[in-house]
């Protein structure tokens, strides 16, 4: 096992910048979770730690050892591909067996170690089967396996589980996070599921277009983003954002905009005063769950709105309201609001302390 | 790799509901359960039109295999009596001229008793297998070459490889000719070996290509961050193109075994073929039909045979790739 | 899809190597394919025109006279040079409109069968045939004094005075025959290939909507195969120009040139008269018009190509 570094890490294809200066360091034993959407240059990171792309300038590091110039299969590195690349003329067992052949195992340490893989992924039914007499979900875990066996320098996953169905996806995210737990070994784990990164990583690189946006426990890119890009694409249902102006008022400040004014909080207003906002044009971030509704208009609930639709979730319930042409999302307990006619008139409340400011230019957070 | 054609989805992206050990029977058998026919409900007329589709298939199946069976019983028709047809209109006759004879196999041993025509099939066999080695071997390379790689010129490439396979036949013998002719080597195998790659060649790499690039690249992938190396990855993935290498081979088998032009202008009698030898029997004194045909049976069987053999990839091959099944 | 790789990797779009090492093993692969082909296609082109512009000489060893522009001004004006146009024009358009008609409705038949597996087994066979066999054995059934069809024609009443490959009327229709005969099959085939990928749902859509059998082939399935026919088409007329087995078995030309395509003449020009460097003249006309259809073909196939996948857009 060892720690990954990554020393303003370049990659260019012909035209384009997929990775731009990427500074990053993983812990031994760490689980980090690349999160971005598609075409963020999550991917192309993860492969040049592979060794599978050419690393354009800067240089990753493996412990202290830097592996730009090495073969894939002289890296000591194991991934398992969105595709799962199963080995389709082999049986499951010579698919998890091929790696430590080459690794001139006796054979008796081959079949035990790959018996012993397939009994924590609970495949040893399949082992004399073909990847194709597997379902997706087996074929991963066969993938997965492949990896196990190894107990190689750092794990690599790319987008391991995007393919299953999403009662399965939530299985496999609790299993690949015990499985990570119990042997300690550095992963990076790729995925465009904001979902898989809150739930599985210790910690979680966001990248968009080949920059990083930010590096945190889910905790802290959770609960104080860095930019309103991240604060939006983190959490779901998404942070609802408002725009509005600030503007002075009673010695604080106030966020204006027609359908509401609301009042900023001390902390918050200081931060403000001292970042140069242009035109004094601000984004409001309020997180669905940091919302109340009411049916009547109280101090509580200073906002108007009307209602969009219900979707009701069991306990709980997304209300969709429209405050002027703005969109929002509230979730709240089931039954707070008697009549959920659309275009019933409805009140907001928010927490003053969960709401979030960003430049309405640079997108940055104030805090 | 299935898809469900009802649904266009595929089997193995839908297919997760079960993912333990413990899977049932039914967990192997993907794609769809229900007949597709049985998704139209019969209305009224389809018995009629049930009936007319059957007599339309089984009147071409007959168009097509009658030219085959008069080939094959008159190469086992022994004289000119046999031969005759009928007067004009007695159906009869017909029937009882073309079921009722007594074979005999006097037209092959005519042929191979020349001894000449064991020569011939020798020379179809050589230069076929020759051309068709020659072509899948660089073939493979340069089409994992095109499937994997990304260069400047690819799309000037593929045009150039498939123009060339396009090509009329006469229009490539006439400078082939002069330039053999220079180098010696007309009637000789070499040259038709050469003249049989330009259009093997080019093809193999075309339909070779698409079968990399079915072989998705990341399995190649895996195979190095499991230990390999690149040239050991690659040889890895050849058992997975290995169908595609066989209906290759087979084509091009199938391509220079049928040439009549090349063989015909450049082979002379040293390289004689066997389709040049069976025209060949028709400008002999008089026209012996028996003999003929027993040539073209001869001809015609080993390819038959072959094409059976890859029927899967046939016309996959037939149509330059552009229809897979 | 022909190689089963058992995983989705293949319709994500392949991701390519990107490492400069990796373009460098890949040079050596190509590289004796593509030099070995430019021998076999650059240099013997490059000598098809020097040709075009000399008098070949046939005696071993013997110089070329060079001849300016006479071959192909001998080419302009050689009125059996445009008549052999026609001649391929008309074989090519019939066959074409017979095969795709008969091969379309074979195909939405041969779709429908239960016996399709076996059926198509039967079908392939004519295609596995040696064409200048199959032009002989058609020539037999032919044959005025021997020939099964030529008999059947006269006692049916369809054929009153003559052979059928003796008169210039008939010679011809003969030959498409032929052609139709062993290529209708894989025009079928092609198409059949397309009527799998008519998409259920739509068909079952317009269903809804009230349509009948007709109606949805033409909304539904016709769209859908019509890559298939036109790569069909353009296949079978290639084909037409490139091999002419069938007619030196056949007529060889004859009777009265009404059966002279003009590969067949280029043929007979180079190697029944050695004119060569006229031969030669012709030969690029030929190619020209070979590469201006390999043109359309090659802008058919890359329509079929999948298009770049979220991975691909990725790693461009």
């Amino acid at each position: 096992m060892a720690s990954l570094t990554f020393n303003g890490v370049w990659k260019r294809y012909d035209q384009v910048e997929a990775v731009k200066d990427l500074n990053l360091a993983v812990a031994d034993g760490e689980f980090l979770c690349l999160l971005g959407p598609s075409g963020c240059g999550k991917s192309s990171s993860l492969r040049m730690i592979a060794g599978l792309e050419f690393i354009s300038d800067g240089d990753i590091l493996l412990d202290d050892r830097r592996i730009n110039d090495l073969e894939p299969r002289h890296r000591d590195i194991a991934m398992v591909f969105e595709s799962y690349a199963l080995y389709p003329t082999k049986t499951v067992f010579e698919n998890m067996a091929n790696p430590l052949r080459l690794r001139k195992l006796s054979k008796d340490e081959i079949d035990r170690r790959v018996r012993e893989t397939a009994r924590i992924l609970e495949i040893e039914r399949l082992l004399n089967r073909r990847p194709s007499q597997l379902s997706g979900g087996q074929k991963q875990r066969v993938a997965i396996g492949r990896v196990l066996v190894r107990e190689p320098q750092a794990f690599l996953f790319d987008e391991p589980i995007a393919h299953l169905d999403a009662k399965l996806r939530a299985r496999m995210r609790g299993e690949l996070k015990h499985i990570q737990k119990t042997l300690g070994t550095t992963t990076v784990y790729v995925t465009h599921d904001q979902l898989e990164g809150m739930s599985m990583a210790d910690r979680m690189a966001i990248m968009r277009e080949g920059v990083l946006q930010q590096v945190g426990t889910p905790h802290e890119v959770f609960n104080r983003p860095t930019n309103v890009w991240v604060a939006t694409f983190v959490g779901d249902p998404p942070m609802n954002i408002l725009n509005a102006e600030v503007q002075a008022a009673d010695g604080g400040l106030v966020a204006r905009a027609p359908e509401y004014t609301i009042t900023i909080p001390a902390q918050q207003a200081a931060a403000l005063s001292s970042a140069r906002l242009t035109d004094n044009k601000v984004q409001i971030g309020v997180r669905p769950e940091a919302l109340t509704l009411s049916s009547v208009r109280d101090p509580q609930h200073p906002i108007a709105g009307r209602i969009y639709a219900v979707q009701p979730l069991g306990d709980v319930e997304i209300v969709d309201v429209r405050v002027g042409d703005d969109r929002i999302l509230v979730r709240t307990e089931l039954g707070t609001i008697s009549n959920e006619d659309m275009n019933a008139p409805v009140f907001l409340g928010y927490k003053p302390e969960k709401l979030y400011f960003f430049d309405a230019v640079s997108g940055q957070a104030v805090y | 790799m299935t898809t469900n054609p009802r649904t266009g989805t595929r089997d193995d992206v839908t297919q997760v509901q079960d993912d333990r050990a413990d899977v049932r029977g039914d967990d192997l058998l993907p794609g769809p359960a229900v007949d597709a026919r049985d998704q139209v409900v019969r209305g009224r007329g389809s018995r009629i039109a049930g009936v007319v589709i059957t007599a339309f298939l089984g009147l071409y199946v007959i168009w097509t295999l009658v030219p085959f069976y008069i080939m094959i019983t008159s190469s086992f028709k022994a004289s000119d009596a046999a031969f005759a047809l009928p007067p004009e209109g007695d159906w009869g006759g017909a029937v009882s001229q073309l079921f009722v004879f007594s074979p005999t196999t006097e037209h092959y041993r005519g042929l191979f008793a020349q001894g000449e025509f064991e020569r011939y099939f020798t020379n179809s066999v050589v230069a076929a297998v020759a051309s068709a080695v020659i072509s899948v071997v660089f073939g493979t390379t340069a089409a994992y070459a095109i499937s994997r790689g990304r260069f400047r010129g690819k799309r000037d490439l593929y045009f150039w490889i498939i123009s060339t396979r396009m090509a009329p036949v006469v229009a490539v013998t006439v400078p082939l000719y002069a330039i053999f002719k220079n180098f010696a080597l007309l009637n000789t195998l070499p040259a038709l070996i050469l003249a049989y790659t330009v259009f093997n060649l080019p093809f193999a790499i075309w339909i070779l290509k698409g079968f990399f690039d079915s072989v998705s690249y990341e399995i190649e992938e895996a195979y190095m961050v499991d230990g390999h190396s690149r040239w050991q990855a690659l040889w890895k993935i050849i058992p997975l193109v290995a169908p595609g290498l066989a209906a290759v081979v087979v084509l091009c088998i199938l391509l220079a075994w049928n040439d009549f032009i090349f063989a015909a202008v450049m082979g002379g009698e040293a390289a004689k073929t066997l389709p040049v030898a069976t025209q060949g029997l028709k400008s002999a004194s008089g026209i012996e039909w028996g003999q003929i045909m027993a040539a073209g049976v001869v001809t015609v069987a080993p390819m038959l045979l072959l094409g059976i053999v890859i029927r899967k990839y046939m016309v996959q091959g037939l149509t330059m790739g552009a229809v897979k099944q | 899809m022909a190689v089963d790789t058992a995983t989705p990797g293949a319709v994500l779009g392949t991701p390519r190597p990107n490492t400069p090492r990796a373009r460098r093993y890949l040079a050596p692969l190509l590289l004796p394919a593509v030099i070995l082909l430019a021998l076999l296609s650059i240099y013997p082109f490059v000598w098809l025109i020097y040709m075009s512009f000399h008098a070949v000489g046939l005696a071993p060893g013997a110089p070329s006279e060079f001849v300016g522009l006479d071959n192909w001004q001998r080419m302009f004006t050689d009125s059996q040079y445009w008549a052999s146009w026609g001649v391929l024009a008309r074989y090519s358009v019939v066959s074409m409109v017979l095969e795709v008609g008969l091969g379309t409705l074979l195909a939405i038949l041969l779709n429908r069968s239960k016996h399709e597996k076996l059926l198509i087994t039967v079908l392939l066979m004519p295609m596995m045939m040696a064409p200048v066999v199959a032009g002989l054995l058609w020539q037999y059934l032919y044959n005025g004094t021997f020939g099964w069809y030529f008999w059947g024609l006269r006692s049916v009443g369809l054929l009153d005075e003559g052979t059928i490959l003796g008169s210039a009327d008939t010679a011809l229709w003969a030959i498409v025959a032929v052609d139709v005969w062993e290529w209708t099959p894989l025009v079928a085939l092609i198409v059949l290939s397309g009527l799998k990928l008519v998409p259920q749902d739509q068909l079952e859509a317009s269903w809804m909507d009230g349509a009948g059998p007709v109606r949805s082939f033409f909304q539904v399935a016709l769209p859908s195969i019509k890559g298939s026919l036109m790569i069909a088409i353009l296949l079978r007329f290639m084909d037409n120009i490139r091999i002419i087995d069938h007619f030196i078995a056949l007529t060889g030309g004859g009777p009265a040139n009404s059966t002279k395509v003009l590969p067949l003449y280029l043929y007979e020009q180079s190697f029944s008269f050695f004119e060569l460097g006229y031969g030669a003249s012709i030969a690029l006309t030929l190619l020209l018009v070979t590469i201006l259809f390999g043109k359309l073909v090659v802008n058919r196939f890359e329509e079929r190509e999948p298009r770049p996948s979220k991975k691909d857009e990725e790693l461009v």
